[in-house]
């Protein structure tokens, strides 16, 4: 194995140092919910991270990472052996601990100019002052003393603890064959720990057959020794309450059946470079098309009437790639999810940070975080989330005072919550706060020149103005908004992503954006429509309905067609005006349209037919197509026709952009 | 050659020994995320040294010692503990359960380099 460069070392250390400072923020977040019950596994995961990023950060040279995790980890141990008890400051100094750390660990990389961390330092050793030493009771009797000698430190008091408690204390003796005895060995704990604490796993040497391995568990558990052996029913184990003159009849402990479920992915997770995930999923596309072509032949040669026995031969191959390949592209992106939970902790923490700041009273209810998303989807929607959250905490959440004299409770709530929907997944902010006063947009919209005066404008319209270019006004800029960014960057954040973006207000209830995101950016799914000879492809997740209206309902507007739908007037663009491509006349006069929205922006697209979805592999395009307004990107088809991938974002900016803004409203 | 089994929880530390092992002429690594992987590995192949961190989630290094030394085909394989100096009790039962050194991490390579060199009686 040859020794790994400094590269990639450093590249080692920022991805495992990810890991353990997300396992620093969620434990810390676990004791935040839940002051009042705190496990002692989630102490020690704490000191275990502190104690790793320590040692690693040591071997790397990075001293100032490794003074402050030396810092916490102090702290941290003292916590988890019962010399230092949890409060609120302290929890606060933690957390500030940490976000040191993350600061430290970016300048690092190099993304950051290094901070100084000394006085943080100082104020976690001086948290340490004064601890109480604890006192230690008798060991039992009958307790194994080999498993004593083993026993680290913090083991031990967790032994002395169990004791303290009053809790039974068992050994519990098992056998496993060596090929698969760790996920034995996991299922066995995973049960134990049902019952209560594991507190050391010996593995036993010498003694037992030459196949297999043994293993003595020290569980501390509240269950008597019958709820015990009634629990360890079905598991050849033997089972000894210490410090019981009778261990009673010891059950033989004959090899153990083949077990297939694993009940633990500790050691069966991998962490792998997201780049080369990338580079497997490009094959995949290529793949993909492979697919699609052989598909296409086979539906040709069936449709020809070709070679009838061949032709089915084909066809049926070509289905079972199709499953397969459906099957491994599936897989693939899978491996690439994460649950968006890791999201909404770093929001919740970001939330709490600016509610201090801001001196209000938040709390915030969370749902759906087990929806997954792309990896470097969540990367990428992260700053625009935090944006919006700033803004409900800035702009909509009351001061205590105003939400008093509105009856509402004192504590403001913002509510995050994710829904996955068919191919794209939904992200939800929403605050109980002031709401958006419509007035107030309005005319801020008329001194910014955004609306035309004397104009009539429908709710949505209104809200529209939130996301255009220089809405956002000096009075609304604070320190916490940050100056000059307005939700129209979060907006073009979105429609780089294919996202949409909507709010919905009620004065003084609060206001909700939804955000709508595909799941991932590489294979997307596609509507594909025909423009006279032409076949474009539009990214579904930025479609919001596709709808047939009649010639005649189109109406033109200024110098534009815009057509009435239910309460809202659509611009439309005509996609063979655009391309300048003569377009096949419908005979029976009615227009195919399809709205697309990104951010609060719609738009009807006007087409000649639609061909069905397809997923699709969006590649850049050549140069000689750079820049054309319009288009994302090239994709092929399983004719083997290449076809443009618009992009919505540019069309609307390029076809309605400021104008749309100042389109009466056809009454 | 001389063949070292390196079992850390941390990756990076584990390639850091890795890498400073490999440095050193006439010796190979093979590497055990964990003490589960590190019991695996062990009969796998014969080795001429077990280099272990302490502070590992459900099987720690001071249990790999009492393992590998209570073991009638192991015993004689030398054991070093490379671990942060956390706990001074736990290096202290490490090396009374048979671990032949102790290196506190961070670790100068050079210092690594002569105690395996030492041990490993090379």
């Amino acid at each position: 194995m040859a020794a790994r460069t400094k590269d990639e070392t450093l590249r080692e250390f920022l991805a495992e140092s990810e890991e353990l400072l997300d396992t620093l923020h969620r434990n810390l977040a676990a004791i935040e919910h839940a002051p009042d019950s705190i496990g002692p596994e989630t102490l020690n995961a704490l000191f275990r991270a502190a104690h790793t990023l320590k040692g690693m950060s040591g071997v790397m040279g990075l001293a100032a990472v490794s003074d402050l995790a030396h810092s916490l980890e102090d702290v941290m141990d003292r916590l988890r052996m019962g010399k230092l008890a949890m409060s609120r400051a302290l929890l606060d100094l933690l957390a500030d601990g940490v976000e040191g750390l993350e600061r430290l660990i970016a300048s690092a990389s190099g993304g950051q100019a290094p901070t100084d961390t000394g006085t943080l330092v100082e104020r976690i050793r001086r948290a340490m002052d004064a601890p109480q030493a604890a006192a230690s009771a008798a060991l039992p009797p009958g307790l194994d003393p080999e498993i004593v000698k083993v026993l680290t430190e913090y083991e031990h008091h967790r032994l002395q603890e169990t004791l303290k408690a009053g809790r039974h204390l068992f050994e519990v003796r098992a056998h496993f064959r060596f090929e698969d005895f760790d996920k034995a060995l996991s299922k066995l704990t995973a049960k134990l720990q049902s019952a209560g604490e594991v507190i050391t796993t010996l593995p036993s040497s010498g003694v037992s057959a030459k196949d297999g391995i043994g293993f003595t568990l020290l569980v501390g558990s509240q269950r008597d020794r019958n709820a015990m052996a009634q629990l360890l029913a079905d598991e050849a184990v033997e089972l000894v309450l210490v410090g019981e003159q009778d261990p009673g009849p010891a059950k033989p402990a004959p090899a153990p059946e083949a077990e297939s479920a694993s009940t633990r992915s500790l050691s069966q997770t991998i962490r792998v470079d997201i780049a080369k995930l990338d580079g497997l999923l490009n094959m995949l596309g290529e793949l993909v098309l492979s697919k699609s072509v052989i598909a296409q032949i086979s539906k040709d040669l069936l449709q020809n009437g070709g070679l009838v026995g061949p032709a089915m031969e084909l066809h049926k191959a070509a289905q079972a790639l199709e499953h397969r390949v459906s099957g491994l592209q599936e897989g693939l992106i899978e491996v690439r999810m994460i649950p968006v939970a890791q999201l909404f902790d770093r929001s919740i923490r970001a939330i709490k940070k600016i509610a201090r700041d801001l001196g209000k009273d938040i709390q915030v209810v969370t749902s759906g975080e087990e929806t997954k998303l792309d990896k470097s989807m969540v990367e990428a929607i992260a700053d625009p989330l935090l944006h919006m959250i700033r803004n409900a905490l800035d702009h909509g959440i009351e001061s205590k005072d105003e939400r008093r004299a509105a009856g509402k409770p004192d504590v403001g709530t913002i509510h995050l919550s994710a829904a996955q929907k068919g191919h794209t997944v939904n992200i939800t902010v929403a605050d109980d706060g002031a709401g958006i006063d419509l007035a107030n947009v309005y005319q801020t919209a008329l001194t910014r020149q955004l609306a035309v005066p004397g104009r009539e404008y429908s709710q949505k319209e209104i809200l529209d103005f939130l996301f255009q270019p220089g809405f956002s006004t000096a009075e609304t800029v604070t320190e916490i908004s940050g100056r000059g960014v307005g939700l129209d960057v979060v907006a073009r954040h979105l429609a780089k992503l294919n996202g949409m973006v909507e709010v919905t207000t009620q004065l003084g209830q609060g206001t909700t954006f939804v955000l709508t995101l595909p799941i991932t950016l590489v294979i997307i799914k596609a509507l594909i429509v025909g423009v006279g000879p032409h076949t474009y492809a539009i990214p579904i997740s930025a479609v919001a309905e596709s709808v047939m209206v009649e010639a005649n309902q189109v109406v033109t507007v200024g110098q534009r067609p815009v057509i009435q739908l239910r309460d809202h007037s659509l611009a439309l663009l005509r996609l063979s005006d655009l391309f300048g491509i003569p377009s096949t006349e419908r005979k029976d006069s009615r227009l195919y349209i399809i709205v697309v929205g990104l951010a609060e922006k719609r738009l009807g697209l006007v087409v000649d037919t639609i061909e069905g979805q397809q997923e699709i592999v969006i590649k850049a395009v050549g140069s000689m197509l750079q820049g054309i307004p319009g288009v994302a990107g090239a994709t092929e088809l399983g004719n083997r026709k290449t076809i443009l991938v618009l992009d919505v974002g540019s069309l609307i900016d390029e076809a309605v952009g400021q104008r749309t803004a100042a389109m009466p409203r056809a009454a | 050659m001389k063949r070292v089994l390196v079992v850390d929880d941390s990756s990076t530390t584990r390639a850091l020994i890795v890498a400073t092992i490999e440095e050193m002429d006439g010796f190979e690594t093979i590497e055990a995320p964990n003490g589960f992987e590190a019991l695996k590995r062990i009969p796998q192949q014969p080795l001429d040294l077990i280099v272990t961190d302490i502070n590992m989630p459900d099987i720690n290094g001071l249990e790999i010692v009492h393992f590998v030394k209570h073991h009638p085909d192991y015993r004689s394989i030398p054991m070093i503990i490379v671990s942060t100096e956390g706990s001074d009790e736990d290096v202290k039962r490490g090396l009374d359960l048979g671990a032949a050194a102790y290196v506190k991490k961070p670790f100068e390579p050079e210092q690594l380099k002569s105690t395996i060199r030492r041990v490993a009686n090379v």
